[in-house]
């Protein structure tokens, strides 16, 4: 009698584990849209491949090898007298610097400028004048005042999240927001504002309209290849450089196009060096960024 | 019973655990096991026979007309002579005299008959097969040749015999023309052969490369199966053909100005048609595929310009809205066996095969062929001019280009058109009037002393004046001229249309 309850104690606790492994197992293949999964032994042949290089890794890899298909983007065209609307005195006639075909068309207003490129991106800087009472400012207060800055503006996309926070100087902060379409990130389009304490002094906006996923989903390489591919284009560094993020998305560059697909991406951090976009298809580099 | 199958499900429970527990912890074992591309054979149809490519592009058939020496004398002069004879034989101090005399005695070249054969014609084809036999027959023995130093051009008004001229699009080269024929001696490649049919066993001529250069050659051959087929030509048709440097010579004003030497232009002007060209149409997607072997990877901008462009990031096709084709691949180190001239020639016509195919109704034919340098690799670089009923269409708007190695493609361009006759065939203005209005209109080319020398002049199509989705295309004298100056001259009314530069 006690070994029969003892079978259905077993029975129970054992159909509770599986329930548990199988969803487990169910949420990284079908909920994380990874085909397959990289072994931890695959993981360490990468590190120690890296650290020939003098790299390190520091962030955690997602082990997934993921199906991805490519995604379709549409240009964003910029409203030009909203954006002129928005950051100058429309009192004083305003006109572009230079107007014959140029690109970026320029638009001047005291401390202010505005470039607007045909692709669809757009850059407002202004000086702001220093004041010594002026509090420090910290991470937080930066992307405060950055998201603060541009939803006043109606210039925040329902869309946008905060990719980055990179520290530039003292006082003086990067706050790069990414889009977003159906949970993927797009390093493509992006918002870049520049914070110092007196305020936002630039932002540089590139912004797509994401269509739809196109093509058939395709199994990327894995973000242990992706390192690998990296640093094997890189070469050797000459002294210890830190890997601290490696995370998949969707890059372009900004094109003056009407409509193209963007491939799947690993996006790869260098500490002091830059972000990398490698294809997650094949293995090329696709792009860099140097902040 | 009941405590058997409870034990069987805790032993399946338990197995199963397992299982799940090793599949979450060492994931797939087929790590990255990609799935091999599927390369799908792409072809625009058939390519034309490879022996077309190898025609030269025009034969020249020259029979001089030679004037003997005739020795009609009147009474006094029978009696000089007489005294001549008598004056020789007592004196031979004078022979500079007797020289003059002899030269005025011998047979002079009096004119030319000229008969202009393309590959329309039989007696073409028995003409080139003769050729090509002697070529395969030839070696170091019997081939000989030197390099002329200078621009000595052969003179056919020394020339008193039949002549031969070869003119080749794509040089002719044996590596190229004839692979498997080993005993070839190696020659200089030839745009240019001119074979004077001397009564002996062995012919003399001049090759000409496409640089310019000119060497002299001696051959032995029996001109006699090249004779026969000369007398053949004269009984088949009417001499069609004359000498630029002829109609120069007649003309003051065209002499003082103009220079030309061995240009064979036709008796009467041709007649053609004016056209219509239309963007080439084309399955997009079907040509991007040929490029790419995984087409699944691969992207699609459509620019702002209607043009689209596929990349899968090493490389890129770009079709604009005119149906322009733009391909680049990046340069890959050298692996495998390098390609022969021969083997990379035919190589480059499957390319034409597979991106893109032979247009209906446009012939394409090879303009240029050879090695190129690109960071520091050979490759082999093939051009493709476009030609509508025999007449070509200026390279400046249309034109195909591919270089290559053995490992395929790295840049290939492709602007070709639809075209079709815009009418009937239209007369065009003879050649003579053509360079007048040439000399008239365009004095700034002429302000030097010297007479500028004249190249070569072709009819062309050119394209006419407006650029839009169906543009208009003309018929175009084309005069090329010493610098390498090109003038368009309008084939109806003698208007220059343009001046190019040719790459030379």
């Amino acid at each position: 009698m006690e070994w029969s309850k003892a079978k259905n104690i077993l029975i129970l606790t054992f159909f509770t584990l599986n329930i548990f492994l199988g969803y487990s197992l169910w949420k990284e293949t079908k909920l994380l849209l990874p085909s397959r999964v990289v072994t931890y032994q695959e993981l360490e042949e990468a590190q120690e491949h890296l650290e020939a290089f003098n790299l390190e890794l520091k962030a955690s890899p997602p082990r997934q090898i993921f199906y991805m298909p490519l995604l379709t983007v549409e240009s964003n065209p910029i409203d030009e007298n909203y954006l002129l609307n928005n950051f100058f005195d429309q009192e004083e006639d305003l006109a572009p610097v230079e107007s014959h075909g140029v690109n970026p068309l320029v638009y001047r207003q005291d401390n202010k400028e505005l470039r607007l490129w045909n692709k669809g991106k757009f850059e407002f800087t202004q000086e702001l004048e220093s004041s010594p009472w002026e509090e420090e400012l910290g991470e937080g207060e930066a992307l405060l005042q950055a998201q603060e800055f541009l939803e006043s503006r109606g210039l925040f996309p329902p869309d946008a999240r905060v990719e980055d926070i990179i520290q530039l100087e003292n006082d003086r902060y990067m706050i790069i927001f990414n889009q977003v379409f159906i949970n993927q990130a797009l390093y493509g389009g992006c918002i870049r504002v520049y914070v110092v304490p007196g305020g936002v002094e630039k932002i540089v906006k590139y912004w797509l309209d994401p269509q739809e996923f196109s093509g058939e989903d395709i199994n990327t390489i894995s973000a242990a290849s992706a390192l690998i591919r990296l640093s094997e284009r890189l070469g050797p560094f000459s002294e210890k450089k830190e890997i601290n993020s490696v995370k998949i998305g969707y890059y372009t560059e900004a094109l003056d196009a009407q409509k193209w697909d963007l491939v799947p991406v690993w996006r790869i951090k260098i500490a002091g060096q830059g972000i990398y976009f490698i294809n997650a298809y094949t293995g090329e580099l696709e792009g860099n960024v140097d902040y | 019973m009941w405590e058997k199958f409870k034990t069987a499900t805790l032993c399946f429970l338990i197995v199963s655990s397992l299982i799940l527990t090793y599949r979450l912890w060492y994931g797939s074992p087929e790590y990255e096991a990609m799935m091999p591309p599927l390369y799908e054979r792409i072809s625009f149809g058939e390519a034309p026979p490879l022996e077309e490519f190898l025609l030269p592009e025009k034969i020249i058939y020259v029979e001089p007309l030679v004037k003997e020496p005739e020795l009609v004398l009147s009474p006094e002069e029978e009696g000089e002579e007489e005294r001549k004879e008598e004056y020789d034989e007592n004196n031979t101090a004078h022979n500079g005299d007797i020289n003059s005399q002899e030269e005025e005695l011998s047979p002079r070249v009096e004119g030319f008959e000229i008969y202009q054969l393309n590959p329309k014609k039989d007696i073409f084809h028995s003409l080139w097969e003769g050729l090509s036999r002697e070529i395969k027959e030839s070696n170091s023995q019997n081939l000989r040749f030197s390099k002329e130093e200078g621009e000595n051009q052969p003179d056919f008004k020394e020339i008193l015999n039949p002549t031969l001229v070869f003119y080749f699009n794509l040089p002719l080269s044996p590596q190229v023309y004839f692979p498997d024929e080993e005993s070839i001696p190696s020659v200089p490649p030839i745009k240019k052969l001119y074979l004077f049919l001397e009564e002996e066993e062995s012919v003399r001529g001049f090759m000409e490369t496409p640089q310019g250069d000119l060497y002299q050659v001696e051959w032995d051959l029996s001109p006699h199966h090249f004779l026969s087929l000369g007398e053949e030509i004269k009984s088949a048709k009417a001499p069609d053909g004359s000498f630029l440097e002829e109609l120069i010579e007649k003309d003051q004003e065209l002499k003082e100005n103009l220079a030309a030497k061995n240009i064979f232009m036709p008796l009467d002007p041709p007649k053609a048609s004016d056209l219509i060209c239309q963007r080439e149409e084309m399955d997009v997607d079907q040509l991007a595929r040929a490029f790419f072997v995984d087409f699944s990877v691969v992207r699609r901008v459509k620019q702002m310009d209607e043009g689209v462009f596929y990349t899968d990031g090493s490389k890129g096709l770009r079709i604009d809205s005119q149906g322009s084709i733009e391909y680049s691949a990046p340069i890959e180190e050298q692996e495998g066996e390098a390609l022969t001239p021969g083997e990379a020639f035919r190589r480059g016509l499957e390319y034409v095969t597979v991106y893109g195919g032979w247009p209906q109704d446009l012939d394409l034919r090879i303009a240029e062929f050879g090695k190129v340098n690109l960071e520091q690799k050979e490759f082999y670089r093939l051009e493709l001019a476009a030609y509508h009923g025999g007449v070509p269409l200026s390279q400046e708007f249309l034109n195909m280009e591919l270089t290559f190695d053995e490992q395929g493609l790295v840049s290939y361009h492709r602007h070709l058109c639809q075209v079709e006759a815009a009418g009937e065939k239209g007369e065009v203005i003879s050649i003579e009037k053509a360079l007048k209005g040439m000399v008239e209109k365009l004095p700034e080319l002429f302000a030097r002393e010297t007479p500028r020398r004249i190249n070569n002049l072709y009819l062309a199509y050119n394209l006419g004046p407006e650029d839009l989705g169906s543009s208009p295309v003309e018929p175009s004298w084309v005069v090329e001229i010493d610098g390498g100056h090109k003038v368009y001259l309008n084939a109806r009314t003698g208007e220059p249309v343009k001046e190019a530069f040719s790459r030379d």
